[in-house]
């Protein structure tokens, strides 16, 4: 079994919302092994389940118009708490993953964390704002810390960086 | 006074629509129109750039169906270089096109259908999804999303990414094979094989229940149409276009894609942006045809793979001649799903994939080009035209979906004559006619490029719904 799985949702041509998946290329780099699995995808979709099944610690980590720019904001994930009946390929987010991966595997990953980091820009752009690139380290920081141990409560905002 | 029913947005399909159902005096539903309300130009806005940038950017019309876009895009590339592309890059794209067709009939056939045909048209909407499925069928959920994972982790392997992926070029591909991701791949075949023939065992068991549902979803006679190879197999890559009628006579055969012109129409009407494409001989809209899985089934003299050609043959002992009921589109999609695998393991098994010579180069050659491939939804056409330097000055796209739109507004006419009564609704009645759209699993964002060609009527209201302005453009 996987023993974490990052997954980064993102698109590479719309500025800020790639941040993930920047992410995503460093963490492989660090973390080049089958303990760490890292997946990057362009949208949540239910086949992401699968995966979910066979980890004990799963990453989501994608970039957010909830906060402001550079913002980094972590929390622990449960299962979509409905019924589920919106999951269709054209909306899915990690929380309803965790449920489809819990009815349809009957597993669910033991730690679950959604990291977010506030955008300034989704416009057509291959490039990152300055405000989110200097949040990358921290981010990463971040991802780290959870893969040796760190938690994080539910819902409650935490502000990880100095933005 | 008549009063018109109204469905939209219409669910679980790939893009938005709508559908309109007029009901006469005697409370008869008299006429039902299918209203794709969206709008893409690609036709348009490609003028002017170069030819080598067609695949990428054409691909970007579609999320589902990318790969199909960029194959019959990089076939139109290579007919303006007038390239021989290398065998091994040859084989590589069709298995990159199995792939996709593989991963978008699973997409429509679990997650979007397989609510209706598990929990039954009159289930709860809220119970109409994949957890619904799960309550009824763990087994086929999981398969549902085991079979999709593996077509998009093929793509993945073979073209970089699952979405929109940079890998077919004018010429070629641009990357080899290598042993590894080979070997990858053919290690899951076995399970995917399983999954598809445990599937279609499963709806084959539970298809007499919808009898009433075969008899009347857009279940008349048509023509067929799709892309056949000299000895009659279905040419999923390439191939000849053949015509067959609802008696399975040969209308027309080995037509070239690129004559399309001489033997299609395309039509528009004044209620949607979505072209009305009609075999041009018998004319419009009595030229109305089909495409796609049932119409490829329906065209072929034979498969070459043992368990879908076994599959195939009982399929067409269902009716003499031709299959007519679109309600059979899922059981033609689960058969297509299982060749798919099938043929795509024959590709991967010979040693030939594996070499590096994946890519020729030529100059221009040609101003104009077409490519066509058979892509999940039916036959795919882009064909352009450029200048000197190589750069867009025309474009036309028929898309796969389009060629159905007669098909498809004849047929939820016909639905909803059956299961409608106007003057009680139900969610069952209405779900009914929504399901006969997606038996033929439109993706209408891919389809809407009807630029230029629609009236056009824009009315100016002032808040309190007073008409200040109108502008009527006729077609």
């Amino acid at each position: 079994m996987t023993r974490a799985l990052i997954l980064a949702c993102g698109n590479p041509l719309r500025g800020d919302d790639a941040v993930a998946l920047h992410l995503a290329r460093l963490l492989r780099e660090q973390f080049a092994g089958p303990e760490v699995l890292v997946h990057t995808t362009q949208q949540w979709t239910p086949e992401l389940a699968e995966p979910l099944s066979r980890c004990d610690l799963a990453i989501f980590l994608d970039a957010s118009q909830r906060f402001s720019p550079g913002f980094i904001h972590c929390e622990s994930i449960t299962p979509y708490a409905g019924e589920g009946h919106a999951i269709l390929t054209h909306s899915c987010n990690p929380a309803l993953l965790l449920l489809l991966s819990s009815k349809l595997y009957n597993h669910l990953p033991k730690r679950a964390f959604l990291l977010t980091i506030g955008a300034q820009s989704f416009a057509f752009s291959f490039s990152l704002s300055s405000t989110v690139q200097n949040a990358i380290p921290q981010a990463l920081s971040c991802v780290e810390s959870i893969l040796a141990g760190a938690t994080y409560p539910p819902s409650v905002l935490h502000a990880l960086s100095a933005s | 006074m008549g009063k018109t029913i109204t469905i939209d947005p219409v669910t679980r399909i790939e893009g938005h629509a709508k559908i309109t159902l007029q009901v006469d005096d005697h409370g008869e539903i008299a006429s039902a129109q299918f209203h794709v309300t969206q709008f893409r130009g690609f036709e348009k806005f490609c003028e002017g750039r170069p030819f080598y940038e067609m695949p990428y950017l054409m691909e970007r019309i579609c999320g589902i169906c990318p790969v199909s876009h960029l194959l019959a895009s990089a076939k139109a590339c290579d007919a303006l270089l007038a390239v021989r592309v290398p065998p091994a890059a040859m084989k590589l794209r069709r298995v990159l096109n199995l792939a996709q067709i593989i991963q978008s009939h699973a997409l429509s056939f679990f997650y979007l259908s397989s609510p209706d045909l598990l929990l039954g048209m009159d289930a709860d909407p809220k119970d109409r999804n994949i957890f619904g499925v799960h309550r009824a069928n763990p087994e086929l959920a999981r398969g549902g999303i085991r079979l999709r994972q593996f077509g998009q982790q093929v793509i993945e392997t073979l073209a970089g990414k699952r979405i929109h992926p940079r890998w077919a070029v004018p010429g070629g591909v641009n990357e080899p094979l290598s042993l590894k991701n080979r070997d990858a791949i053919l290690s899951a075949i076995p399970e995917m094989i399983q999954i598809a023939f445990q599937t279609l065992q499963f709806f084959k068991k539970n298809v007499e229940s919808f009898r009433e549902e075969i008899r009347t979803f857009a279940a008349f006679p048509t023509l067929f149409m799709g892309l056949v190879t000299a000895d009659g197999r279905a040419g999923y890559y390439d191939g000849q276009i053949r015509f067959t009628d609802a008696h399975g006579q040969i209308v027309a055969d080995s037509l070239a894609p690129a004559d399309y012109p001489q033997y299609l129409g395309e039509a528009v009407e004044p209620f949607t942006f979505m072209k009305f494409p009609y075999y041009l001989p018998l004319g419009y809209p009595d030229g109305i045809y089909r495409v796609g899985p049932l119409a490829r089934l329906n065209i072929i003299d034979r498969w070459e793979t043992p368990l879908a050609q076994q599959e195939w043959v009982e399929f067409r002992a269902l009716q003499r001649n031709a299959i007519l009921s679109s309600f059979h589109y899922h059981y033609a999609r689960l058969i297509e799903i299982l060749y798919c695998i099938e043929h795509m393991q024959e590709f991967l098994e010979d040693p030939e994939i594996l070499s590096t010579h994946v890519r020729s180069t030529a100059s221009l050659n040609n101003l104009e080009g077409v490519g066509a491939a058979e892509a999940p939804r039916g036959t795919l056409i882009h064909h352009y035209r450029v200048d000197e330097q190589g750069r867009i000055t025309w474009a036309n796209l028929i898309i796969a979906t389009n060629h159905n739109n007669l098909a498809m507004n004849r047929g939820i006419l016909q639905a909803a004559q059956h299961f409608v009564r106007a003057d009680k609704l139900t969610e069952g009645m209405l779900n009914r006619v929504e399901a006969v759209i997606r038996a033929f699993d439109p993706c209408l964002s891919c389809s809407t490029h009807a630029d230029g060609h629609i009236p056009l009527h824009i009315q100016l209201r002032a808040p309190d719904g007073h008409l200040l302005d109108e502008v009527l453009r006729p077609s």
